[in-house]
């Protein structure tokens, strides 16, 4: 008899277990993935982090991600010599007053250089599906093409909430 | 081209501005005053004072903060409340910007030095067809020119109360671009006010216009505190088709109600809809006082907003509220309480019978009452909360609770006996062996161990009757289809970890608190009356909102004793199946069948199915509201059923779901609380601030995303959860 005065109270609005909460989120990051164009990526040398902005892609089970960069690049030095690297993707750029309406997801993984001709084209077409204006850019000779496997994802929306994983 | 539009408007030339400028209310009075209505002087803030005030006090990402703190659905009527508390405070004590207060002296400085005022919410989406807040932002009358910027803010504070918030969901305005204007204007004093509807409100026949009416104000009308004559008219020509005008006829003759008739269907011909006044003064003296679209017609379907609506009584219900309870329904209570009927021992199936009627009948009213008064009694506490932080502002909006904490509740007073039975156990070298045997061996026979403690020594008889008494007093308590009584052992275990904890003392703080209560009244100043009222409800509505459930549990407990005698006697005669389970709320069921000798048919229940997928998120930090400050690690323990009470150790945090009085015994064990309901007042908060015990509640699913042996830290400065494994 008591449940009523201790529910949620709106009505119209069946609540989220914990299973269907989980749905939702992992939308909200497929999303997130989606929408943003750019993202931040750290690198390190000699103990010194490194951070730069890079358009990036991510596969369908966010497993990979995808960025180009000109082999001359500080970054592309640092991570060929460390490569153990971060990215963090938000939406702070869409909504810059709302403290609680920005999310971001932080990635930590291994990069690779792609050499691969065969991988190098998927990679690619993954690329170029979200920025198709980079095509010049990523069929370039000097550009290279780094694939970061995800080790952990963070996910953190509404200042604190942090939900995390693994992949594997 | 940028158009600065001005923050003050006088009323007069409010017609022709846009609703989200002056909002709704003003612009209706605007209207009429336009087509020769008298209506009180006055001026209307604009929604840019409003945003003028947001802007330069920062008060976005206060409001930002606070509402998308959880997703709204998952937020409790408390929470809200909570939530609009802490917003009302924001803005008491944010600064009202110089140039405004010189626009509105300005505005001001003609009216005599005695006038008074009256201070109206004009939401911006208020009063237009479809977005009727009646009676949801807050309105101030008879307001001193030297009140008149604090009455303005709490009014742009009333865009967000708990009970704005409640429809702005269903409604889906975004909190986030909602305005207010503000009406200001002089007061007019009559000697008659009424309102009028040009369809009936109760009954939505457009043939029919209804008018209400009272000597006076009108607020004591709207606030339900007389009730009004009302007059129906045929709506085609004034013809009176009903009447309870009597005390009031010397005012009424034929001519004045058809001079009434006509100024309020002329009004309607202006706006087009039927419409809801509000007037003063009759014939020559008729002065409008807000003209707004009627919205009663399409009654709110929803009977759990209503009833939600029901939990903020007006200052005057809550008054009534309070003397009934503490004069009649309270007494009442415990009495009946106190002729309790016991199960008959031996007597005849007749008798047995009319006891597990009454009984049950005596359930169902104070069931009944339970809903319908102590419950929304419990809004005692947050209005004495809102008065005193209107006095005092102080930095901390929940730093009345001091002044409420010290009240002697059940709750307390069991946690109380239970610690002076520890300490028995701890100081007792005889006692501790016999009990910790007990549970180390896995010993069943709870009576044979009452009797070795009595026959140990003196102090070993002392404790026997000790634990008795608090079985006695404290534990006939039906909770959850069972009753604590049934298991002595738990109690006696979590005895044995309260006696195994070092510090246990309460934190004392009465003579802080002392100084609080002589402030409070100090800044009363003359209201001392009021302010003293306002305490005594607020303490009253401290008290029962613990009381109520373990009284109710009291009387639940009884009609449980004969529930299970009565399921006993039919299986003994083949009426009920042996493996059949029963539920309290079944009594009636059980009743009929005893007295018709009639089968009771199982339940058939379909076995929930359970979906076991593998979770692929981690909750890493998880956000609830501060309920109780500190900082505390330890290890998970979920608390879903009596017999998870018997595992805690002392030190762990306790997860629940949601706690009531009757078993906020255990939180003495707790290094942290963390709870999925919440609220700043939730029973759990209240015993865990007292006790100094970190708190964070509102944590949605918090059962589900921790599991036990997690080891978790509750931050109850921020209100954070950091789990890891």
């Amino acid at each position: 008899m008591r449940k009523k005065y201790d529910e949620p109270m709106f009505v119209n609005v069946t609540a989220c277990d914990s299973q269907c909460a989980e749905k939702e989120t992992l939308k909200e990051i497929q999303k997130l993935c989606d929408d943003q164009n750019f993202a931040v990526l750290a690198t390190q040398g000699d103990g010194q982090p490194y951070t730069s902005l890079i358009s990036f892609s991510v596969n369908d089970s966010l497993t990979k991600l995808y960025f180009s960069t000109p082999s001359q690049t500080r970054k592309f030095n640092l991570l060929e010599k460390n490569h153990l690297v971060s990215v963090l993707i938000d939406n702070r750029s869409d909504l810059p007053t709302g403290l609680n309406q920005i999310s971001g997801l932080t990635i930590t993984g291994t990069a690779k250089v792609l050499s691969d001709e065969d991988q190098i084209k998927k990679a690619s077409v993954v690329l170029l599906d979200k920025h198709p204006y980079l095509q010049r850019f990523i069929q370039s000779s000097t550009t290279k093409i780094i694939e970061v496997s995800a080790e952990h994802l963070y996910y953190v929306r509404r200042f604190q909430e942090v939900f995390e994983w693994s992949p594997r | 081209m940028v158009s600065t539009v001005s923050s003050l408007i006088k009323l007069q030339e409010c017609h022709d501005k846009p609703i989200p400028v002056v909002g709704g209310k003003t612009r209706n009075l605007a209207l009429a005053s336009q087509s020769g209505y008298t209506v009180p002087d006055g001026f209307c803030l604009t929604s840019n004072a409003y945003k003028d005030f947001i802007k330069k006090n920062r008060l976005e990402q206060i409001l930002n903060l606070e509402l998308y703190r959880k997703p709204f659905e998952q937020m409790r009527w408390e929470e809200l409340w909570d939530s609009g508390l802490r917003i009302r405070s924001a803005f008491l004590k944010s600064v009202f910007p110089d140039d405004l207060k010189e626009t509105i002296e300005t505005q001001i400085k003609n009216y005599p030095e005695d006038v008074l005022f009256s201070v109206r919410s004009s939401a911006t989406e208020e009063d237009a067809e479809g977005h009727s807040f009646a009676g949801i932002h807050d309105s101030y009358i008879n307001v001193h020119r030297s009140d008149l910027t604090e009455k303005i803010v709490l009014v742009w504070a009333s865009l967000w109360n708990d009970r704005s918030l409640l429809y702005r969901k269903e409604k889906s305005l975004d909190p986030m671009e909602s305005s207010m204007a503000v009406l200001v204007q002089i007061m007019n004093h009559q000697a008659i006010s009424g309102l009028a509807f040009t369809k009936n409100p109760l009954t939505g026949n457009k043939n029919e216009m209804v008018i209400e009416t009272i000597s006076g104000t009108l607020d004591h009308l709207v606030d339900n505190i007389k009730t009004p004559e009302t007059l129906v008219l045929h709506k085609a020509d004034g013809a009176v088709l009903s009447s309870t005008v009597s005390t009031l006829q010397d005012f009424f003759d034929k001519q004045t109600v058809l001079d009434l008739y006509k100024k309020i269907i002329q009004l309607e011909e202006i706006f087009n809809y039927p419409i809801d006044v509000e007037w003063t003064g009759l014939n020559h003296n008729f002065t409008l006082l807000q003209v707004r679209p009627i919205t009663f017609g399409k009654k709110d379907k929803d009977n759990d907003r209503q009833w939600y609506l029901s939990l903020t009584p007006s200052n005057q219900k809550l008054i009534a509220l309070t003397n009934k309870i503490e004069n009649q329904l309270l007494p009442e209570m415990l009495s009946d309480i106190e002729n309790l009927p016991s199960l008959p021992d031996g007597s005849t199936e007749h008798s047995f019978n009319d006891l597990f009627f009454s009984i049950g009948e005596s359930y169902e009213k104070w069931k009944r009452i339970y809903w319908s008064d102590f419950i929304p009694f419990a809004h005692g506490i947050r209005k004495f909360g809102q008065y005193y932080n209107d006095l005092l502002k102080p930095d901390d909006p929940f730093a009345f609770i001091d002044l409420l904490k010290n009240e002697p509740i059940l709750a307390k007073e069991r946690n109380k006996k239970m610690k002076e039975l520890a300490l028995m156990i701890t100081e007792t070298p005889l006692i501790y062996e016999a009990v910790t045997d007990f549970f180390n061996n896995n010993l069943s026979d709870f009576n044979q161990l009452l009797e070795n403690i009595r026959k140990t020594s003196h102090d070993g008889a002392l404790f026997a009757d000790a634990f008795e008494t608090l079985l006695k007093d404290h534990f006939l308590l039906f909770y959850e289809q069972t009753s604590f009584s049934e298991h002595p052992e738990m109690i006696l275990s979590v005895l044995l970890s309260l006696s195994k904890m070092n510090q246990i003392e309460d934190k004392k703080l009465l003579s802080s608190e002392e100084n609080q209560e002589t402030t409070y009244f100090q800044m009363a100043g003359q209201n001392n009356q009021e302010a003293k009222d306002w305490l005594k409800i607020g303490r009253l509505s401290w008290k029962l909102r613990d009381d109520d459930n373990i009284l109710l549990a009291k009387i639940e407990q009884r009609l449980w004793e004969f529930v299970k005698e009565a399921s006993d006697k039919l299986r003994h005669l083949s009426l009920l199946e042996s493996d059949s389970a029963v539920a309290l709320d079944q009594w009636k069921t059980l009743h009929q069948a005893l007295l018709k000798k009639s089968i009771i048919p199982k339940k058939v229940t379909i076995p929930e199915t359970q979906e076991t997928s593998q979770r692929i998120l981690k909750p890493r930090q998880l956000l609830g509201q501060p309920s109780s400050s500190g900082v505390a690690s330890g290890r998970a323990r979920i608390l879903t059923d009596l017999s998870d009470f018997t595992k805690v150790i002392p030190g762990e945090i306790l997860i629940f779901d949601a706690v009531q009085p009757q078993m906020t015994f255990i939180i003495s064990l707790a290094g942290g609380i963390i709870e999925r309901r919440g609220g700043m007042l939730v029973h759990s908060s209240i015993i865990a601030r007292e006790l100094g015990i970190p708190a964070v509640n509102g944590v949605s699913l918090a059962t589900e995303l921790i599991k036990n042996g997690d080891y978790v830290t509750v931050n109850g400065d921020l209100g954070i959860i950091v789990v890891s494994r």
